[in-house]
This record gives structure tokens, sequence and C-alpha cells, in this order.
């Protein structure tokens, strides 16, 4: 009987010891590394990660290693520095490096963090972050649809990365669904041409000059130049020409008050979530950037906007996240462009 | 003998002394924004040149540097402005990265290697056709044709990236990822990829060539003067064409391998940028093969040194470029004092 | 569409707007390559005039001080690389290049420190100036007399400097520098003052062409906001081989074919765009070969002149 008791004993204490142990939670890193191909202050992409990643730091209190302008050419060089010098995670953030950054992972046992790539995701070694922008360009879409008084909305995108895209086919599909018989032009200012501002203002005095009052910029650096346009030119029945930006917030810089709003990506949510697994050891999920982990959200709409409009985006986005409406995912620009040919025939 | 250690040493003397002039006007801007020039410049040896980490980054960044010089010397050697090294290297980059996925299970790997490696060539050689033609034929501007044609391969490698090649199956604009057995193959106990052992090659042998064959002699002779070539009863046309050619051919090589070898495919939005770097590099090196390979070693360590230690101190990374384009006012300066003392 | 009133008058008015970086820069080009100067400095050049512009501008909040400080920056470059290639006599195309990579990286590195990652905008800059009774010609009034108002003093300038290379002294003193310096020298022309002019001049007019894209068109300043139109410049300079009138006229038809780039998209074309896109450089290639003139490049281009050599 004793003999008994005490197997049991043991096994109670073995099972609590082995609970115990996987609950027991690592530590969160103590430095990690961010790769951006531009320069980490552009007003957009590069930016909001290294914003989003400072964010996360100071929650749990970790130390950012910040490689910046890399381009999208060859950085082994960079992470195996990254490695060297104690980074525990590296977040590789620009689709153009999601081949060398898992061979580095895999060879160096660094855990990494990828771009759009999920067929590398690893447990306990490559994670992957998405970005689900459509959702919030939908909205932006409806948002285009009410305010447009000419039935005229404008793309302006500075190249054509699968996020954009995707930004730009749900704009088109929440535009549609408010608005059937608007008119929707599409222009890209150049390849990669995300620094080119002149260029933005060009494409973007050229929609305006053919009707389009609202304008529906994707720039980075190149953002600037349309937000300018739309500040200086007068729409075709003299009122303002709306512009709604990406990724980043530039009310402080518009006087003409013609920001409409603003698809804002907070890329601290995704940190989080990606800190949190390697809290928990489930690090390598897929992880996506989206609006229903608040992610991507659409900054409160300028002051002019209705009660009545603003009520009916709030309604849309309830739809959005119950799974009522569902937004397309278009990814190529192939793709984009049949899709934008097909919902709005010239 | 003494005036032979003399011509030896005097260009060695010379390029330190052009280093640390420009590492002074580097370190004045430092000083200037708060930084201590002398932890970041320790630090840049000490991590570029004395870490085994430094050392073979540099050694991998320079094979697709010594791959465009090498074109660059053909066509520079001819008098011969070959200013379309980046649309080039994208035309030789993009075919191999689409074909090669195609080839992996049809050829045994030497084949493989061989055959890639003349898409890569032919490729460049392609993008090198039309400025070639013009110029031989009908004598037109080949700096303004071969700086088009940039553009253009710029916006069809594009165009191709993110359409007809295009692999769906992946998120982002790029070809099919070539596998890791059909990579480029390491340098025996390295880690350094045969590319740098094609570029020397490639280099040395280019240089051979124009110093110590007929066909060389006739390249620079068209550089000389052209209308004593036509005179000499040289076939000048064919050699312009095949000048262009060739040096397009060695920087579409080099986009081969660097698909092959560092980056496994093509990617929308890769351009990088190898003209700006080697051309000014060319030049310092006087034409000259063998004195490009120390300097394509000594650009590639700033770079890469560069960002790791700019990273370290809180440097803006753009310093490195600015280091880098101090180094080449005063390499160019340090040759002009070179040349006043030994004349 | 694409002849619809309103856009073919905002086609008009960007051509004329977007060709005037590329031929500020082209015009100082055409003097230094024509003295013999192969400036490949022009790129950075524009960088430091759009970057100093805006500096001065948002300082002093006075947008035409900015192009004043614009054009003392490029007169400073400009006597350096001068200096570097005239009294120095280094090779031009490491110069140049070096320059370029040097002064653009420097700009960047100064507007990080100074904004970080603020872009303030330069309001007040990229302001057109009406002429009078012209602007109110119908179609083409607007497009062509509302402009900023350097581009008014530019466009006279072309045939200004036009008059000055080919119909003065010296004029023919500076071609004579680019083709045969030791002749010219004989002759008693100076030839080291006219290389550092014309290379001054070329600074002076490439950084203003900087200038003009940030605070003339724009209104701020990005890093990599020129993104080549200094390239672009010496193309244009030898389309027009070194003649400020078809100088003038290869501007504008680059910048026509680089709104057409806009205005085709807008006018619904069906074509891809990365096509439509690469459009300028096709027409630069193809005026080329229609024009079909072999280009001899001036004789004495990156030579370097020693006297008694």
């Amino acid at each position: 009987m004793k003999k008994k008791i005490y197997s049991l004993m043991i096994c109670v204490l073995a099972v609590c010891f082995l609970t115990f142990n996987a609950m027991a939670q690592n530590p969160a890193p103590k430095i990690v590394g961010l790769c951006l191909p531009e320069a980490g202050t552009d007003k957009g992409w590069n930016e909001q990660a290294k914003v989003g990643l400072e964010k996360t730091a100071k929650k749990y209190g970790f130390k950012i290693m910040l490689a910046e302008a890399l381009g999208y050419g060859d950085i082994k060089p960079t992470l195996r520095d990254l490695v060297k010098k104690k980074c525990e995670l590296i977040i590789t953030h620009a689709s153009g490096y999601q081949t060398v950054s898992p061979e580095v992972a895999r060879e160096t046992g660094v855990k990494v963090t990828t771009v759009e790539n999920h067929k590398d995701v690893t447990q306990g070694l490559i994670s992957d972050i998405d970005t689900a922008p459509g959702p919030g360009a939908y909205l932006a879409g409806i948002l285009a649809g009410r305010m447009t008084r000419s039935n005229i909305v404008g793309i302006v995108v500075s190249a054509e990365p699968p996020t954009w895209n995707r930004m730009s086919a749900a704009f088109a599909q929440g535009l549609k669904s408010v608005n059937p018989n608007a008119k929707l032009l599409y222009s890209v200012i150049g390849e990669d041409a995300y620094a080119d501002a002149a260029g933005g203002k060009r494409n973007t005095e050229d929609q305006i000059a053919v009707g389009a009052d609202v304008i529906f910029g994707q720039g980075d650096g190149a953002s600037f130049g349309m937000l300018q346009a739309c500040s200086i030119k007068k729409a075709r029945d003299g009122g303002k020409v709306w512009f709604i930006d990406v990724i980043g917030d530039k009310r402080s810089i518009d006087r003409a008050d013609v920001l409409l709003s603003s698809i804002l990506f907070d890329f601290s949510v995704v940190y989080d979530e990606i800190i949190e697994t390697v809290i928990d050891g489930t690090f390598g999920k897929q992880h996506w950037s989206s609006v229903s982990n608040k992610a991507i959200y659409l900054l409160n709409p300028n002051k002019a906007v209705s009660e009545k409009i603003k009520k009916e985006v709030d309604a849309a986005r309830s739809k959005l996240l119950s799974g009522e409406v569902k937004v397309m995912d278009i990814v190529t620009a192939a793709d984009l462009h049949k899709y934008l040919g097909e919902s709005f025939p010239k | 003998m003494k005036q032979i250690l003399y011509d030896k040493a005097a260009p060695a003397a010379n390029s330190i002394l052009s280093v640390i002039s420009a590492f002074v006007v580097g370190g004045v801007i430092l000083l200037f924004i708060g930084k201590n020039p002398f932890t970041l410049y320790g630090q840049l040896f000490l991590q570029g040149m004395g870490s085994s980490l430094g050392v073979i980054e540099t050694i991998i960044k320079m094979a697709p540097l010594l791959m465009v010089s090498a074109g660059l010397l053909v066509a520079f050697s001819g008098g011969l402005w070959n200013l379309g090294v980046e649309g080039q290297f994208l035309m030789g980059a993009i075919l191999t990265g689409w074909l090669a996925p195609k080839l992996v299970p049809f050829l045994s790997l030497p084949v493989y290697f061989i055959t890639l490696g003349g898409i890569g060539f032919a490729g460049g050689m392609i993008w090198a056709l039309l400025p070639a033609i013009l110029k031989a034929r009908y004598n037109l501007n080949e700096i303004i044709i071969t700086l088009m044609m940039n553009y253009v391969a710029l916006n069809l490698v594009t165009w191709m990236v993110k359409g007809p090649i295009n692999d769906l199956s992946v998120v982002p604009a790029q070809t099919k990822l070539i596998p890791m057995t059909h990579r480029m193959p390491m340098i025996p106990f390295t880690r350094i990829h045969l590319g740098l052992i094609i570029g020397l090659i490639v280099i040395i042998g280019v240089y051979w060539i124009i110093r110590r064959t007929t066909m060389g002699y006739q390249i620079r002779v068209l550089f000389a003067n052209k209308r004593a070539a036509i005179h000499t009863g040289m076939n000048v046309k064919r050699i312009i064409v095949w000048s262009l050619l060739t040096s397009g051919g060695f920087s579409g090589l080099a986009g081969a391998i660097d698909v092959l070898a560092i980056k496994g495919l093509f990617q929308g939005g890769w351009n990088p940028m190898y003209g700006i770097t080697c051309i000014p590099l060319v030049f310092l090196a006087r034409l000259n093969g063998w004195a490009v390979i120390p300097l394509s070693y000594f650009f590639s360590f700033l770079v890469v040194g560069g960002e790791f230690v700019a990273r370290d101190q809180g440097v803006p990374v753009f310093f490195v470029h600015v280091l880098e384009g101090l180094m080449l006012l005063s390499f160019a300066a340090g040759e002009h004092i070179g040349k006043g003392r030994v004349t | 569409m694409l002849f619809e009133e309103a856009l073919f008058v905002t086609v008009l008015a960007s051509t004329l707007r977007g060709s005037m970086p590329m031929l500020l820069a082209a015009l100082g080009e055409t003097y230094a390559e024509s003295a013999g100067i192969l400036n490949l400095g022009i790129e950075g050049m524009m960088v430091a005039g759009a970057f100093a512009s805006f500096l001065v501008g948002l300082q002093t909040n006075m947008v035409p001080l900015g192009f004043l400080g614009a054009a003392i920056i490029g007169a400073v470059l400009g006597g350096i690389i001068g200096f570097l290639v005239i009294g120095l006599r280094l090779n031009q195309i490491v110069v140049g290049l070096g320059m370029t990579v040097f002064t653009s990286a420097f700009c960047n590195l100064l507007h990080r420190i100074i904004f970080g990652s603020q872009f303030p905008m330069l309001w007040g800059a990229g302001m057109t100036t009406e002429i009078p009774v012209l602007s109110k010609i119908p179609i083409i009034g607007q497009p062509l007399f509302n402009q900023h108002w350097l581009v008014y003093v530019t466009l006279a300038l072309v045939p200004v400097l036009y008059f000055l290379l080919y119909r003065t002294s010296l004029g023919l003193r500076i071609r004579a520098v680019g083709e045969t310096p030791w002749a010219a020298d004989a002759s008693g022309v100076n030839v080291y003052g006219i290389r550092y002019l014309t290379i001054i001049l070329a600074g002076v007019l490439a950084s203003t062409g900087g200038a003009f894209l940030a605070i003339g068109d724009l209104a701020f300043f990005i890093p990599d906001m020129v993104k080549g139109r200094g390239y672009i410049a010496i193309v244009v300079v030898m389309l027009g081989r070194w003649n400020p009138i078809k100088v003038f006229l290869g501007s504008l038809l680059f910048g026509f074919a680089l709104s057409l780039t806009s205005a085709l998209q807008v006018a619904g074309l069906k074509v891809s765009p990365d096509f439509i896109l690469t459009m300028p450089y096709l027409v630069v290639i193809l005026t080329l070969i229609i024009i079909a003139k072999s280009t001899s490049l001036p004789a004495a281009l990156c030579v370097p002149y020693k006297r008694g050599e």
C-alpha cells in the first residue's frame, strides 16, 4: 500500500513538474535586429516598422539593432553580423529578403521573421508577417465613393508591390459597393518610384484634370507630391480634392486640410504577437497585419465627413469583421489590372 | 634597383596617403555630428579587416564587381563608353532566374552551370547589341543609348517578373526559387562561392588579352586613334561590335552568378547598380586589371565594414557613402601626386 | 480622352515644368562639355541644390533666398570640381562620380541629422506667376503663361546662352578650349580661366535645376528625389550636340514623353503601365536614330590640359 502511495505521489510530482515546465516562460529576447531596405525615416513602410518595433521594444524591454537602407540585394553580411552581435530575433522587413533570411536562420539557428513568405514558416525558427490591408482599403473606398462629387476617383501608386496591389483592389471593391457608377482612374508613377515626388505630383494633377476629386495615393516619399497636388489644385467644380493616404499620418503637414483619411499600419501589434510567441515557446507562426487585430486601421476621417457616412463606414467595418462581406485578395499587378478593367469598364 | 623599388612602393604609399586623407575629412564630418572618429575607424578596421566575418563577406562582395569591371575594361580600353552595365546585369540575372529552375531536372550539374553562365552572358550581350550596332554602323553616341537601355531594361524586367514569369505560388513578384542543390558551389572548405575565382580569372584573362594579343592590340589602337586603325586595314566595325558585346556579356555573367550564388531567384525591385561603383574603379586602376583587384577589395571592405560599424556607433548609414565618395576623390588625387613624382 | 482639353492643358504645363530641372542642368553642362569638361558630378550638384534651397528657404521662410542658396552651393561645388579636374588635372570621371556619391550621401546625412523623421513642407513654394494678358489666351494661355517665375527666366536664358556660345568671341574661345586647348592657349586664350568659368556656371545651373525640383515644382526635400535627372541631363546635352537651342528641344521632348506616361494612363490606354513608362527612354533612342547624326565629342573632352605638354 505504502509503495502505491509513494508511486502515486511520484507520478503526481512528475506531472506537476512537467506541466510547470511546459508553462515556464522563456524570457523575451534582449536584442532584436531589424533590416530595412530603405531609410527608416521614409514616412512609409520602413519608418512604420521602425516605429512599431520601438513601441514593442519599450513594452518588452529589448534593444533594437537597426540596419537600414540596405537595398534589395545581398543582405547576408548584415544578417551574419546581427547574428554575431547576439540578436536573438531578426526581423527582415522586405519581401525581397525572403530567400536569404530563412537560409541564414537555418544555418545559424537564430530566429527570423520574414515578410510575405508563407512557405518557409518553421516551428521555433522562422515566422512570417503578411499584410491584409484589404479591409482597410475597402473602407477607404467606401469613404471615397461617398465623398466624390464628380463620381471620378483616382488611385496613384509609386510601384506595384503586393501590399499596394491588395489595397488598390480592395479600394476599388469598396468604391463599387457604394457607388457603382463611379469611374476609377489608376496611374503608376514608375518602377520603384517610391521617392519620385515630382512624378507623384504630375500623375495626381493629370487625374484631377480629368475630373477626379478623391485621390487614393500609395507612394512613401512620392506621397508628398500627391498631397501637394491635392492641396494646390481645385477640383472641376471648384471644390476640394480629397486625398487618402496610406501607412503614415500626415495630418501635421496637411495645411490645406485635404487629407480625408489614411490607412494606418501599426506594426507593433504583430511585433507584440511575435514576442509573445517567443516567450511562450510557440515561435514560428504565420502572423497577419489586419483590421481584425487593429494592426491596420482607418485614421479618423476628416471633420468634413458627415456622421451618416461615418456610420456607414462603421457598419461596413462590422460586416467585414463578422465575415458577412469578404474582401478579395488580389496580389499581382496583372490580376489587379484585369480586375480594374472588368469592374470599371472605360 | 632603388628606382624599381621606388616605382613599386610609390603607388602603395600614395594609396595609403589617399586613404588617410579621406579618413581625415570624414573624421571632421563625424566630429561635426558628434561622433568619435577614432572609435569608428578603429572598429571599421577591426570588424571589416580583423574579423573573419568581415573578411569573408568582403571577399564575397568582390565577385560581381570583378566581373562587371572586366566588362568595362574591354569597352573602356577601346574608348567605348559602355554605361549600360546595370541593364546588362539585369538581363543576365533575369534570364538566369527564369530559366535555371526549368533546367534543373534536365541537366547534370556541370552542364547546368555552364549553360546558365552562357545564358547570363548572352543576356548581357543581347542588351549591348543595339548600342554596338548603332555605334559601329552609324557612329551613334553609345553613351546615350547604353544609359537609356538601363531604364528600358528596368521596365522590361519589372514587367516580366510582375507578369509572365512571376511565380504565382508566392506573394511577391519573383521567379521560382532555385533549389539549394543547384546553387553556385563553394570554394572547398570556405563559404565563399566560386564566383570569386571566376571573377579573378575573368579580370586577369581580359587584361591579358587586351595587353598581350593582337585582338587586344587592335582594341587599344581603336582607343588611341580610330583613323589610324582604319588605315591599317583593321575591321574597326567588327572590333567595336565585339568589344561592346563582350563588355555586356561579362555584366550579364555577373548577374547570372549573383542569382545563382546570392539571391537564388530574380526579384522585382532588385537592382544593385554595380556600374556606379565599378566605373570609377576601372578608371582609378588606369585600365589595369591587376589594380582593379585591390581596389574592389577596398571598396567592398568599406561598404561591408562601414555598414557594420555605422550601425554599432549610431551613425546614419549614409556616412558609409560619404566616405566612399571621399575615397574616390582622394584616390584620384593620390594618383595625381604619384604622377607628379614619377615623371 | 487624351485630347480632352483639360488633360491637354495639364500635359502642356507639366511638360514645361517637368523638363525644367533637366534643362537647367543640361544648359550648364553644355558649356562645361563645350570647354572640354565632362561633369558627372551634375547629379550630386542637383541633389545639393535641392537640399540647400529647401534648407535656406525653410530657415529664412523666403523662397527666392532658397534659389540663391542653391546657386551659391552650386558655384562652390563647381569650383571644387574645377580645382580637382582643372587645377590638379585629375580624372574627370572618377572626380565626377566621386562628387556625386559624396554630395548625395552628405545631403542625406544632413537631412537625417537636421530633420530626423520630420518632413516639413515649405508652404509658399511651388507657386506660379501669371503673366497678365497672355495667360488669358484660350487653351495654351494657362499652361504656358502661368508657370513658376524660374520657368520664364530659364526660357529666356536659352537664346542668350546660345548667342553667347555661338555668336560671341567668348563662345568661340570656350569652344576652342574644348577642341584644341593648346592652340587656344597659343593664341592667347586663358584655358584654365575659361574652364573654371564654365564648370562654375554648370554648377550654378545644375543646382538651380535641383532647387527648381525641390522648391519650384514641389515644396519639400526628400532623399533620392532627383533620381537620375542629372544623368538624363547629360544625355540631353549629347542629344542636342552642345547647342543650347537643341538641348532645349531635347529636354522638352523628354519632358513631354514623361508627361505622356501619366497622361496616357489617365486616358485609359490599355497597355501595361510598364511599357508606357518605358516611352521617354525609347523616345530618346529613336530620336537619336532618326536624326542619325554621328556624334563627335568635343576633341578635348575629358582631357586635362597642362601648359607645355
